[in-house]
């Protein structure tokens, strides 16, 4: 399930299909463009995956003696990741 | 004030030369510019803008790519001065590799046409003589043809006609934004 997108100009949300994710669509209610963000790429897919493979093999290594030192190795990872979306 | 570039049946777009980061076009009627196309550099997605001079005082139209990747991209096409989406336009990949093919989606993401190069015959020249056989696209719609982008042969330079008959039917805003994309992305592959 996709977040919903609330429109700046009119405040209705929707959900965006998930070809529309990192697109300028129109707002189904008032019409007007919509800044969706996110994204639909194929890299953009392949990264994610890439993400939580890093932060798991991360948290794996660093948790071998204490297994907090791995949550918070693989909480990082994944918390930049989180971050880092918002940069497209 | 001049006319803006898609009220026009017939305009040129023209590639600037020397641009040392991204790119830059010129729109022309006749002789007299009627809009700058700024293309950003150093941008991870396709961001196009276009003003109406070079001052870059009023912003025309945006085109911004959803993916990173080019390939079978979507490039989101506004209005910048009504904030309305006007419509898009979808690279297909795939068929790209041997001829050039665009799909035209509407304002709800609806295809309603395709922009394609003339032949099979000519873009498979072209792929072999690379940018020696200047590119011809048609936009066609149900109601049939509704635009023509011609490459002017000029080796060094990107040059693209635009015409479109008088009645068309297709939003003149969407087949400006589908010639900017033809001579930001199909003019670059060829240089």
């Amino acid at each position: 399930m996709r977040d919903p997108v609330t429109c700046p100009h009119c405040r209705h949300a929707f959900e965006p299909r998930r070809d529309q994710l990192g697109g300028l669509i129109a707002c189904p209610t008032c019409g007007r463009v919509v800044d969706v963000p996110g994204l639909h790429d194929p890299l953009w897919q392949l990264g994610r995956i890439g993400i939580v493979v890093f932060a798991a093999a991360l948290g794996f290594w660093f948790g071998r003696h204490e297994p907090w030192h791995g949550a918070v190795a693989a909480g990082a990872v994944l918390g930049l990741a989180w971050l880092l979306r918002f940069a497209f | 004030m001049s006319a803006k570039p898609w009220e026009l049946s017939s305009y040129r777009l023209r590639r600037k030369v020397l641009k040392l980061f991204g790119a830059s076009f010129h729109v022309y009627d006749g002789d007299t510019i009627v809009a700058v196309c700024k293309q950003k550099a150093f941008k991870l997605r396709e961001d196009i803008r276009l003003y109406r001079d070079e001052e870059q005082t009023q912003e025309l139209m945006l085109i911004r790519a959803r993916q990173i990747v080019d390939f079978s991209a979507c490039y989101d096409i506004v209005d910048s001065e009504t904030q309305q989406k006007v419509g898009a336009m979808r690279r297909r990949g795939l068929k790209s590799i041997l001829r050039d093919s665009w799909e035209m989606l509407d304002a709800r993401d609806t295809p309603i046409g395709k922009v394609e190069e003339d032949s099979m015959a000519m873009a498979m020249l072209r792929r072999l003589l690379s940018n020696l056989v200047p590119q011809r696209f048609q936009l066609q719609t149900a109601n049939g043809a509704q635009a023509t982008f011609r490459q002017r042969w000029n080796p060094f330079v990107f040059s693209l006609e635009v015409s479109t008959p008088a009645g068309a039917a297709v939003d003149p805003r969407l087949v400006f934004g589908a010639a900017v994309l033809l001579a930001a992305i199909e003019g670059r592959q060829g240089n």
